[in-house]
């Protein structure tokens, strides 16, 4: 196809508009970042099926309770109901069973959170595979700016999409579950779709760190799922050691499968507080590595 | 204006700039010229913050590029044909750089069509042929209408319209008060195009003057003479310290007044049936200057038009001459 003959400089003058001087501000970084977040294929196909997956795995677990349910009801005396790898009498199961009525709003948060961390590798590896990153980096030439700009962008999209995805998750469980187990909209559950929220946001920050760290789409989602998948496999080969033990508390699977409670007030130790900030620390470590790498080899 | 002074860039050991020094004025085209891998784009990226020099410094109107208050009206750089995003069309490629500056959506249309691609706005840039990208790149270069202008090979992919209107546009921007810097490997076009030379080579500066100057230095008295009897026409040129260079299989290029070549073939009844001039071209400088400079050279044999000698002639000839003015440069 060719393209419409250039139009000649003499009228260029003419063409000019009126307009503010423009300026380099730290809102028109976050606009572009977000337009740029928008614009991508990818990010939004990845949020899309986040989202479906945190609905269907909050109505599957909805299900396996509802099914729980119906054994408890129907065991008779001496029987032994399978419950977390094991198998415990139907009385033990029952007072379980009212602790994690709540979680098909969580169900489907690891793996919808593995689909945020790869949208926030994607959001800043694409720029660099493509080559984009050299146009990012003439316009906003100061890297922490930018880093900063892409973290608030897809930290909003996250919390947001988090959010909607863990009460979608509730709402489609809701109805399968028995009447007489179905939890309360209360202050606990606004609570739990928060930190399903929070959850995501910090898997994405994540993602982000490793994707400006590595440079690669591939690198980036590599290292995100030896963390949150691997590492606790290979530290349940040596669960028999104390200290193993210990730090296993620590991996950001781990962290992140415990702050998104209900019940807060509950959580031991460490308490929520220090998960919470030892959860974020999993997030922030890579991004500040990202943005050293950015800032000292770009 | 551009400034860049004792700029040195080294990958290891490998030194890519080596101290080079020059200003870009404003209300020029400065051409910058030298062999592929010679340090041009890496200068360039040098000056828009891209990469970190090991020493010198590199400013935009006295200040690193980096400390910019606002980069986009400062500097308009094409240095990758390349740099967009293949799932974002045109008009979204300008948008999110345009959104950074808050420059309005009306800027964008103008670039847009400025540069001819308006009816492709909407079109994935992964699509775009390498002449549309290079007409997205200049769009992307004018949309803040920045006060200096980089260009790295504008015209590569560009039909020939295209090519004229980059040169057109460089006057324009010039007129305009602007610095522009444009390399490219187009001799007769930066002839064209330029004001002012920049030659580098193994990342050291080679030359830096005005094109007029740099062509003026080697087109004084320069002929060339056809003739059926070149050996003894060139013999006899020697004998009178006049350098000559054969051309073709009949011609020779004379350094010396018209006038007197013709007298002399006259005296010795030599048959001369063309004698006219010949104005160096910049690709004939340029060639003689960067002769040893190129990072990477092909194994084919070199055209058989020798570029532009100094002038010279056998040293014997001429005993009081240094002997570095008679061994023409570059040569065995």
């Amino acid at each position: 196809m060719t393209v419409a003959p250039s139009t000649l400089p003499a009228q260029l003058s003419a063409q000019k508009s009126a307009s503010r001087a423009p300026k380099l501000s730290v809102i028109g970084v976050l606009r572009g970042e977000h337009y740029k977040l928008r614009t991508l294929p990818s990010p939004r196909i990845l949020f899309l099926v986040a989202l479906a997956l945190m609905a269907g795995f909050g109505a599957l677990y909805a299900w396996t309770l509802s099914m729980t349910y119906d054994r408890i009801q129907h065991a008779k005396p001496g029987d032994m109901i399978p419950w977390g790898g094991s198998a415990l009498p139907p009385e033990a199961v029952a007072e379980q069973l009212k602790q994690v009525v709540f979680y098909p709003a969580a169900a489907g948060a690891t793996l919808g959170g593995l689909l945020f961390l790869s949208a926030a590798v994607n959001f800043i590896a694409t720029e660099y595979s493509t080559g984009s990153i050299q146009s990012s980096l003439i316009a906003v030439p100061r890297r922490g700016l930018l880093l900063l700009a892409k973290t608030i962008s897809i930290s909003v999209v996250a919390f947001i999409l988090g959010y909607a995805g863990s009460i979608l998750g509730f709402v489609l469980g809701l109805p399968i579950l028995p009447e007489a187990i179905r939890p309360e909209m209360d202050g606990g559950m606004y609570r739990l779709f928060a930190l399903v929220g929070l959850h995501m946001v910090v898997l994405s920050w994540m993602g982000l760190g490793l994707g400006a760290l590595l440079r690669s789409n591939v690198g980036g989602i590599v290292v995100a799922v030896v963390l949150l998948f691997v590492l606790p496999l290979l530290l349940a080969v040596f669960s028999g050691v104390e200290w193993v033990k210990d730090i296993t508390v620590y991996t950001p699977s781990n962290l992140g499968n415990m702050i998104m409670t209900h019940d807060i007030d509950k959580v031991s130790d460490p308490n929520h507080t220090v998960r919470t900030l030892c959860f974020m620390a999993w997030g922030l470590v890579p991004l500040v590595a990202g943005w050293l790498r950015l800032r000292l080899d770009d | 204006m551009l400034e860049v002074k004792n700029l040195t860039k080294k990958y290891g050991s490998k030194v890519a700039v080596d101290n080079i020094s020059f200003t870009v004025p404003n209300g020029k085209v400065t051409g910058f010229l030298g062999p592929n891998g010679a340090g041009k784009s890496t200068t360039m990226r040098l000056i828009t913050g891209l990469e970190h020099a090991n020493s010198g410094t590199a400013l935009v109107d006295n200040v690193p590029y980096r400390t910019l208050a606002s980069p986009m009206t400062s500097v308009g750089a094409l240095l990758d044909g390349k740099s967009f995003h293949p799932g974002r069309s045109a008009y979204q490629h300008l948008r999110t750089l345009a959104l950074t500056h808050s420059i309005p959506v009306s800027r964008i249309k103008e670039v847009l069509e400025l540069t001819g691609i308006s009816s492709v706005a909407n079109r994935k840039v992964g699509k775009f042929s390498l002449g549309m990208t290079q007409r997205l790149g200049i769009a992307s270069v004018l949309l803040g209408d920045p006060q200096n202008i980089i260009l790295d090979e504008p015209v590569n992919g560009l039909d020939p319209e295209g090519v004229v209107w980059v040169r057109q546009l460089a006057h324009y921007l010039a007129s305009e008060g602007k610095a522009v810097l444009i390399s490219s490997h187009l001799m007769s076009e930066m002839q064209l195009t330029a004001d002012d030379l920049i030659i580098i080579g193994r990342g050291r500066l080679l030359e830096h003057t005005s094109m007029q100057q740099l062509l003026d230095r080697v087109s004084e008295h320069r002929f060339m003479v056809r003739t059926d009897e070149r050996e003894r026409l060139q013999n006899l040129l020697h004998s009178r310290s006049i350098a000559t260079e054969p051309l073709e299989h009949d011609a020779l290029m004379v350094q010396a007044p018209a006038e007197e070549i013709a007298r002399l073939a006259l005296d010795e009844r030599i048959l001369v049936y063309e004698l006219s001039s010949r104005k160096a071209t910049l690709e004939d400088v340029y060639l003689r200057l960067t002769r040893g400079e190129e990072e990477y050279s092909s194994l084919f044999p070199k055209s058989s038009v020798a570029p532009v000698e100094e002038p010279s002639a056998p040293a014997s000839d001429i005993p009081w001459q240094e002997s570095s003015a008679s061994t023409p440069a570059g040569k065995e």
